[in-house]
């Protein structure tokens, strides 16, 4: 049997509203970017301690993650398919929004976002950077091109969650009448405080272009770089000498 | 022939109560083997198709709209009455019963009236068990209105929408049984015959609207719930697909039509505006409680007015004429219908109307307003003044509203027993179809009462006393009065095709009600009914010969269906004009000019016409026989009705 | 005043269509959107043509037969109205109107602007009802109903299942429908007894019918002729999943 079309609905939301928690999460502890190297440092050190919860937690977001844009497709599908003859000329009648109706390509873009960030942040090796994983992030908003790609990304994560956050608290049917226009509301703000919080990193990256602090970090090390390294892939980072990193 | 009543001995309180004991019973086991068909989806036909479900029959239910929640009740705006004396402010079972057989002038058959203001309270009682959202005060308790003619306050409601919800309700039920498999459910099926077998109804021919198959269906009993007829003045407050038809081939197959001249005007409709109008559409009576109908007292300000050179607010309270008021100050304006409309003609003929075509006259909203404030009047009446708003785009709030009667309901119809069965054996006939409760004119909210007491409360008992006393061997589809009725039907939608003339059938509809309002509307005299007369036999002949309906019989053809039903009211339209011309007196929405009081009000001649007119069919190009049921009334005083 | 039509014709369902024009003059402002397709229609008839075929029955806006999409919107220009409450007035002289049927896959063309919405009837009959036999009742003044549920319950009864819900959803969803149906009873004392089953059976039907998902735009609420409101579908949804919780 095929789950109900309110039972998709209901995991859209709840992985969307957890997301949105993992957001907030995020956004509160990157906000030690601003304090220094230091403090973000000891905070990333202190996340990869956790081992096995890490993973956990890690995996476990994965999972809600791809829930998401599982059930996003297969409703997106559905709902094509239940019009199988489009119209010619259609109007909104004014209460749809550009966030939502265009819930699937700003997810699209998030998607690209996601694995590129992963990639960049993650899964690059910031042990020998000057400034550790702070070093990295702020050398990487130095740099024009990612800064803005990254304030981009963040314009389209704040519509997708104008709509999405507040249309979550809608398909759970934690509303009630007379609130529409408020909860609408506090769905538009919500979304677009997380989104504009995130905005900001890369904003002071580009423009502050902040120094670890002056204190004694141990000298460079360089790391092993293979140079025929096929995986030539956008952003490449590259070691120079000086401890520094510049993106291919 | 002879017209048996089947009225009950014994005093009218105790006549329903001994007759459903003395009906006969169907076996529980024994229902599920009756099958019975219904056609229409109203208020009575949706009532009695779930209700006789419910009970166990085998029901076939059939309508020519896309859903069985369309029908028109679901327009009816004001109410529907019931003596349930909430208010306790005098109501019985007795008054309503009184104010009944009083509104409809002293020409229903008292034992009908009565038995329908016993079954009102039950009426409400199963609405609200349904869920429908009457009104209510703010103790939860439900809320009532007086309404048009009465003088205690029974009206229930469901703001302006009352028809709509109790549809739904009914519609619902109905839905309930569906999904039971108890109902088998036709929608776009146009009724186009009944077939009778050894003189019983046992089936129905069907015109299947989006594939043109024309179909036969056989049952143990038919029971018609089709509406009424009012759209034979093309425009009325009826909806565009309202028709005679299933009537009127009963009443070519043999059943009596009774009393068709009765027809309602409803006094508060918005006026005419133009030849290409399709409807006229009514707002509530309801109006009527707080609005007050006036038209200038100088004829010279009245035309100014309809010149635009003067606005009606401008018009001190000495320069109005509140005419109803003024001639009825009891009752007011709220006097019944037929007393308003005329009014309302009376004073437009006199040159003192205010619409564009002079035809029309206010409803003030200015004292209650001043009276109440606006936010009650809003939270009362804010769904008509919105109404009213859209369709002639002023603001009933600023200015006076206008108003004017139309044509709403028609009292008469097909002639029914006690039992609502027509005088063919097995044919049913319930709510306004039928011709039985309402007299000569019906009160407001009464309707909705009576749609749902055939269809609830009534139907269900008749039905079983008729099944069990008429044991019929089954009829198949290879019947020879099947096919032949089956003949019949393709026979005449070919005609319909054949023409091929120059006009369009609205153009010959449009020509029939035109002649019908100004022969056989508000107010009819002889000379007028008699070159209806002689006019009527021409259009038909016109019809035949220049008509066009494009399009053929095997698809969705709605000229094909609007040209049926246009030749069925030219023949209805016939038997109305004659039926009027042979009541010479003047009651209730009939109104003959030979016959009224020096005051101008309607006379009428209880020696002569205290009766049913039941008009039976003798074949094309032969005029119908007239048949009279006498009408007794033990309970009721005959009196000339007086709302002075 | 002249205005052109561009009509979408089908012959019949499971044909293929395709937009025709249609001159429609001399139309007097006053008259009504429908009453401007009679005249066009008598004008065609008279010429032997086939008629355009649209659906409309009681003109007044309540029974909900009509339903054009004029110019993208369902029921045309203008607020809370059916499209037979839509007036010529909303039209300038020389237009060109383009008028297509409702578009859903559970909503088949029957031929060129009148649909079959039996979909709307199979998800009442799944559920939306009281299940109470005629004569069963207790007297109608036994049970109290708190006036803001009764008000409520009113609210959401106003639907007059026109389906122009659908019809304005990029999606072809009928929540709104359902949603007002089971807000309707579930308001109300006298629809608890069924509370949860109703709501499952009538979801399932929905899905059934092949009507798309809601994505909370509320586009169905800005079309809705009786301005029923998507509160109702967040009250559908509560009922919905409390349903599948507590049963």
């Amino acid at each position: 049997m095929t789950p109900s079309s309110i039972l998709k609905k209901t995991v859209m939301a709840l992985t969307g509203l957890a997301l949105v928690g993992f957001l907030i999460a995020h956004l509160s502890g990157n906000f030690l970017l601003f304090k220094g190297d230091k403090a973000f440092n000891a905070y990333a050190e202190f996340l990869e301690h956790q081992g096995g919860l890490l993973i956990a937690a890690e995996v476990g977001l994965l999972a809600v993650f791809l829930l998401h844009i599982y059930s996003a497709i297969r409703v997106t599908l559905e709902n094509k398919a239940a019009r199988p003859v489009p119209y010619e000329t259609k109007q909104s009648g004014g209460t749809s929004t550009f966030g939502s109706r265009t819930m699937m390509i700003s997810g699209a873009i998030i998607l690209l976002f996601v694995i590129l960030h992963v990639k960049m942040f993650k899964f690059t090796d910031h042990e020998h950077v000057d400034g550790e994983l702070w070093g990295l992030v702020m050398q990487a908003f130095a740099n024009p091109v990612i800064a803005l790609a990254y304030m981009a990304a963040m314009v389209v994560l704040g519509l997708h969650l104008s709509h999405g956050f507040s249309s979550a608290f809608q398909t759970l049917g934690l509303t009630k009448p007379g609130w529409a226009k408020c909860y609408k509301k506090a769905g538009l703000v919500v979304g677009w405080l997380i989104a504009f919080g995130f905005f900001t990193m890369p904003l002071y990256g580009l423009v502050v272009k902040p120094k670890p602090g002056a204190k004694e970090h141990a000298p460079a090390k360089t790391i092993k770089h293979d140079e025929n390294d096929d995986d030539a892939s956008v952003f490449r980072p590259v070691l120079t000498e000086k401890g520094t990193v510049s993106w291919s | 022939m002879e017209l048996r009543s089947n009225v009950p001995d014994g005093p009218i309180e105790k006549k329903w109560d001994s007759h459903r004991f003395n009906l006969k019973l169907v076996n529980p086991a024994n229902k599920r083997k009756h099958t019975v068909i219904v056609v229409g989806t109203g208020l009575a036909g949706a009532s009695a198709a779930a209700s006789m479900a419910e009970l166990g029959y085998h029901v076939l239910n059939f309508t020519h709209n896309d859903s069985a929640r369309r029908a028109h009740s679901i327009a009816a705006q004001g109410g529907i009455n019931a003596a349930k004396n909430y208010q306790n402010d005098g109501d019985s079972v007795w008054r309503l019963f009184y104010d009944t057989v009083k509104g409809g002038d002293y020409r229903s058959r008292e034992a009908n009236v009565y038995r329908l203001a016993q079954v009102s309270a039950n009426i409400i009682d199963q609405c609200v068990a349904q869920g429908v959202p009457f009104a209510r005060e703010y103790g939860g308790l439900l809320s009532n209105r007086s309404f048009g003619g009465a003088q205690v306050s029974r009206t229930f409601y469901a703001r302006g929408q009352t028809g709509q919800q109790l549809l739904l309700g009914a519609y619902q039920a109905l839905m309930r049984q569906v999904h039971a498999k108890k109902v088998k459910l036709f929608t776009r099926h146009e009724m186009l015959d009944v077939i009778l077998v050894d003189g019983q109804a046992r089936g129905i021919v069907t015109r299947d609207m989006v594939s043109g198959k024309v179909e036969s269906w056989t049952a143990d009993a038919v029971v018609l719930a089709t509406g009424g007829y009012g759209n034979v003045f093309f425009l009325s407050t009826n909806a565009m697909n309202c028709n005679v038809t299933a009537a009127w081939r009963a009443h070519r197959r043999g059943a009596c039509f009774a009393n068709p001249c009765y027809t309602q005007i409803h006094p508060t409709c918005i006026p005419v505006k133009g030849e290409y109008q399709s409807k006229l559409t009514l707002m509530s009576e309801s109006l009527r409680n707080d609005g007050r109908v006036w038209v200038p007292k100088e004829k010279a300000v009245s035309e100014a007015i309809r010149k635009n050179q003067k606005s009606p607010n401008d018009v001190p309270d000495d320069g109005r004429d509140y005419f109803l008021e003024r001639r009825y100050p009891s009752f007011g304006n709220l006097v019944p219908r037929d007393v308003a409309s005329r009014n309302a003609k009376m004073v437009c003929d006199e040159g003192r109307g205010v619409a564009v075509s002079g035809l029309g006259v206010y409803l003030d909203f200015r004292d209650a307003i001043k009276r109440d404030g606006l936010d009650v009047i809003k939270e009362k009446y804010g769904n008509l003044f919105d109404m009213y708003h859209e369709i002639t785009n002023e603001s009933g709030y600023e200015r006076p509203m206008m108003i004017y009667p139309a044509v709403h309901y028609t009292m008469g119809g097909l002639w029914v027993d006690y039992n609502l069965m027509s005088n063919v054996p097995g044919l049913f006939v319930l709510g306004e179809a039928n011709f039985s409760d309402h007299g000569a004119n019906r009160l407001g909210a009464s309707a909705l009462m009576q749609g749902l007491a055939d269809g609830y409360f009534v139907i269900p008992y008749t039905i079983g006393g008729y099944l069990a006393s008429n044991k019929a061997a089954k009829v198949g589809n290879d019947h020879a009065a099947v096919k032949d009725a089956m003949a019949g039907v393709n026979a005449r939608v070919d005609k319909l095709l054949a023409a091929k003339g120059k006009r369009p059938v609205d153009h010959f509809h449009r020509e029939l009600g035109k002649m019908m309002w100004e022969k056989c509307g508000m107010a009819r005299n002889e000379a007028g009914l008699k070159e209806a007369l002689a006019e009527i036999p021409k259009l038909r002949e016109e019809f035949q010969r220049d008509v066009n309906v494009p399009g053929s019989a095997s698809s969705l053809n709605q000229a094909l269906e609007r040209a049926g039903r246009v030749a069925d009211f030219i023949d209805l339209g016939e038997l109305m004009v004659r039926d009027a011309l042979e009541r010479r007196e003047s009651c209730g929405g009939h109104f003959r000019e030979e016959s009224q009081t020096e005051e101008g009000e309607a006379k009428r001649d209880d020696e002569n016409f205290c009766h049913v007119a039941a008009w039976e069919w003798k074949g094309d190009g032969q005029a119908q026989t007239l048949h009279k049921e006498p009408l007794t009334f033990e309970n009721v005083k005959l009196t000339q009705r007086s709302y002075k | 005043m002249n205005v052109t039509l561009r009509v979408w014709k089908q012959p019949a369902p499971n044909q293929p269509g395709r937009f025709e024009s249609y001159p429609a003059k001399d139309i007097p402002a006053e008259a009504s959107f429908l009453e401007m397709l009679d005249i066009v229609n008598n004008q065609l008839e008279s010429e032997g043509k086939e008629p355009i075929a649209f659906d409309s029955d009681c003109r007044e806006g309540i029974c909900g037969t009509c339903g054009i999409v004029i110019d993208g919107r369902p029921h045309g220009p203008g607020k809370a109205i059916t499209t037979c409450q839509l007036y010529m007035r909303a039209f300038n002289e020389g237009d060109t109107i383009t008028l297509e049927p409702w578009r859903a896959k559970a909503f088949p063309v029957l031929k060129d602007l009148v649909v079959d919405r039996a979909a709307f009837d199979r998800v009442i009959q799944a559920g939306g009802y009281i299940s109470i036999n005629t004569g069963n009742a207790c007297d109608a003044n036994a049970l109290p109903v708190a006036k803001l549920d009764s008000d409520r319950a009113m609210d959401a009864a106003a639907c007059i299942g026109c389906g122009a819900c659908v019809a304005a959803c990029k999606n072809a969803s009928a929540m709104l429908f359902v949603s007002a149906k089971v807000s309707h009873l579930a308001l109300l004392p006298q629809g608890q007894p069924e509370r949860r089953t109703r709501v499952v059976a009538m979801i399932e039907q929905m899905d059934k019918e092949g009507f798309g998902n809601c994505t909370n735009e509320s586009e169905c609420e800005a079309e809705c002729p009786k301005e029923i409101s998507v509160a109702n579908i967040a009250r559908l949804n509560r009922e919905f999943l409390l349903a599948k919780l507590l049963t």
